[in-house]
């Protein structure tokens, strides 16, 4: 089929889906399309559905826009990217940041006070007295062994002679 | 997130290593003597020991008890190091090990070059005990002994 001296085919069909989206058609072929609309049904017809499907296309499309954080997602991506091109060594202040050291930082402090209180050498009154005696000895009448009852400190007491 | 639980996971795995470090490992023990003379002529506490000599009334019944000297020693294991002590006096502390959380150490008091008491006690760490006994003006000398590694 053809009119004018523009041809109703596949390249007519590309023009109308560009003059509609992409904006690409110079003045003259602008000119030279309507021309030919106006004496061309079918292809009046073609352009009507293909502006009726970008129609629905963009409502979609702003609609899904509206509802989305545009801004949460360009730092999610911006950060992404920074991750990966810098060396591990220089990402750890990010993690010190105080916002996102809270809850590790509450975890870490209560793992130190468990070991604090359940560690060994951390125990005063509960560990047996203070001192253990091994032996004794020297040019002594007599020696005594004491032990406070509260916090079981260890006395020594000899006798000169 | 994921990041920042490795990230205190880590943290806390060294941390707690530090507290961890076997005692073998530690070869320095720091000694602290406190020389008290300890008597019935008056009614005097030393402020500096009121928590020491809070523990000592509760076997002793003497109403004053002042400071003579406080000393400190940081020894390696198997090291000696000595005070001087009134009276002609001299402490020797050797720190022979440690095991646990005690350290062993071996005592001995010498007066006029002679040995006249000697003992070899474990000490808990950052623990202390008390020697008495050696008259001195009226009084008796209490050696509170501390250490910690």
């Amino acid at each position: 089929m053809t009119q004018d001296n523009i041809k109703c085919d596949q390249n007519l069909v590309d023009l109308l889906y560009d003059q509609e989206l992409d904006r690409e058609l110079d003045e003259r072929e602008v000119v030279r399309l309507k021309e030919h609309l106006e004496t061309c049904p079918p292809c009046r017809q073609a352009l009507k559905e293909n502006q009726a499907l970008s129609k629905v296309f963009k409502a979609g499309f702003t609609n899904v826009v509206s509802r989305t954080s545009l801004e949460n997602i360009e730092d999610r991506v911006m950060d992404k990217i920074q991750s990966r091109s810098l060396p591990w060594w220089s990402r750890i202040p990010n993690l010190l940041t105080p916002k996102r050291m809270l809850f590790p930082a509450t975890a870490v402090a209560a793992l130190l006070v468990v070991a604090i209180l359940y560690f060994p050498g951390s125990r005063s009154i509960n560990g047996g007295p203070s001192a253990l005696v091994s032996s004794l000895g020297g040019v002594t009448s007599s020696v005594m062994i004491f032990e406070t009852p509260n916090t079981r400190h260890t006395i020594i007491w000899f006798e000169e002679i | 997130m994921e990041r920042k639980w490795i990230a205190a996971t880590l943290l806390a795995i060294v941390l707690f290593a530090g507290l961890c470090v076997p005692a073998e490992a530690k070869n320095r023990v720091d000694i602290r003597v406190i020389t008290i003379l300890a008597s019935q002529d008056s009614n005097f506490i030393d402020p500096s020991l009121s928590s020491t000599v809070r523990e000592l009334r509760a076997v002793f019944r003497y109403s004053s008890y002042r400071l003579i000297s406080r000393n400190r020693l940081r020894l390696n294991l198997k090291e000696t190091g000595q005070i001087s002590l009134p009276g002609g006096r001299l402490l020797r502390i050797t720190p022979s090990n440690i095991r646990g959380n005690r350290v062993e150490l071996r005592l001995s008091i010498f007066k006029s070059r002679q040995q006249i008491f000697r003992t070899t006690v474990r000490l808990r760490n950052r623990s202390s005990m008390t020697v008495g006994g050696p008259k001195h003006k009226g009084g008796y000398l209490l050696l509170n002994i501390s250490s910690s590694f």
